[in-house]
């Protein structure tokens, strides 16, 4: 469902969360978790939504729907995570928050990687 | 009549206008305390130049101390305000993706604020924050520089 390279680059950040709070590894983070989201609505829904709160509606709109458990499952461990980002992975006030994006690699982002096929 | 969504909305909106506006506020306080230091401080050191003693410049890190505190007080509240509209727009953004359990303030809407801190204050020297804390340093070094050299106008 989503690229190899993409999936790598997120598993070895839960593999080494504290690594991936700060700097290049960071930046990487954030292009692999972007690249991530458009590829699993897309392969979900057959659309890309142009940004991460378009994402979240799609996905929102997708929870009142039936579908099957592993689906559900992977849609709302995608918005949990979109819901989160805002504040954690993609935080832009000046305070260090290198434990708020652990908690989020660790948390949200581990549960999409066990949700996916 | 206007849904209970639409209601919540508006409501949300008026608040994030309020503290929008606090924080203007706030933000035009700390650049008059800034300007008025400018002005008592170059005044102090022309008076101090002009002249032949030194007393004046000593002067000048008392007025400096005073003014950041000021406008560190200033700032603080402004930073809370800003916390307090961030949280808001927080919740404006799941209120717009039709989230089911919207993010509610912590201190629900309000424009009441916690006494400031020494520590949010120390937190103002940060490197970072050099803008803030910079122009005070040099003109209390200027003025420090000027009383030990002892530079003042060639008496007529």
């Amino acid at each position: 469902m989503i690229a190899v390279k993409i999936r790598q680059e997120i598993t070895a950040a839960i593999s080494n969360a504290t690594l991936y709070t700060k700097g290049k590894n960071l930046g990487q983070l954030r292009a692999a978790f972007d690249g991530m989201w458009m590829q699993i609505c897309h392969s979900l829904f057959e659309r890309r939504p142009t940004n991460r709160t378009m994402a979240r509606k799609l996905l929102n709109d997708a929870m009142d729907l039936e579908h099957p458990k592993a689906t559900r499952d992977l849609i709302q461990a995608l918005h949990d995570a979109l819901r989160s980002s805002e504040h954690t992975l993609f935080r832009k006030d000046y305070t260090d928050h290198s434990s708020s994006i652990e908690n989020f690699i660790l948390g949200e982002l581990r549960e999409i990687i066990r949700c996916l096929p | 009549m206007p849904s209970i969504k639409s209601e919540t909305i508006t409501i949300t909106l008026a608040a994030w206008n309020q503290y929008q506006q606090l924080v203007r506020n706030s933000a035009d306080a700390v650049w008059k305390i800034r300007a008025a230091f400018y002005a008592v401080s170059s005044a102090l050191l022309a008076s101090g130049y002009a002249s032949q003693t030194n007393f004046i410049y000593l002067t000048v890190p008392l007025a400096a101390i005073l003014f950041l505190l000021l406008e560190g007080g200033h700032l603080r509240l402004q930073m809370q305000y800003i916390k307090k509209s961030l949280e808001i727009e927080r919740t404006i953004t799941d209120l717009l993706v039709d989230e089911k359990d919207p993010f509610l303030p912590m201190e629900g809407i309000s424009t009441a604020i916690s006494t400031p801190t020494l520590l949010e204050m120390f937190a103002l020297f940060s490197p970072k924050r050099y803008l803030f804390w910079l122009p005070y340093l040099m003109i209390i070094a200027t003025a420090m520089l000027l009383g030990i050299y002892d530079v003042h106008a060639a008496a007529a």
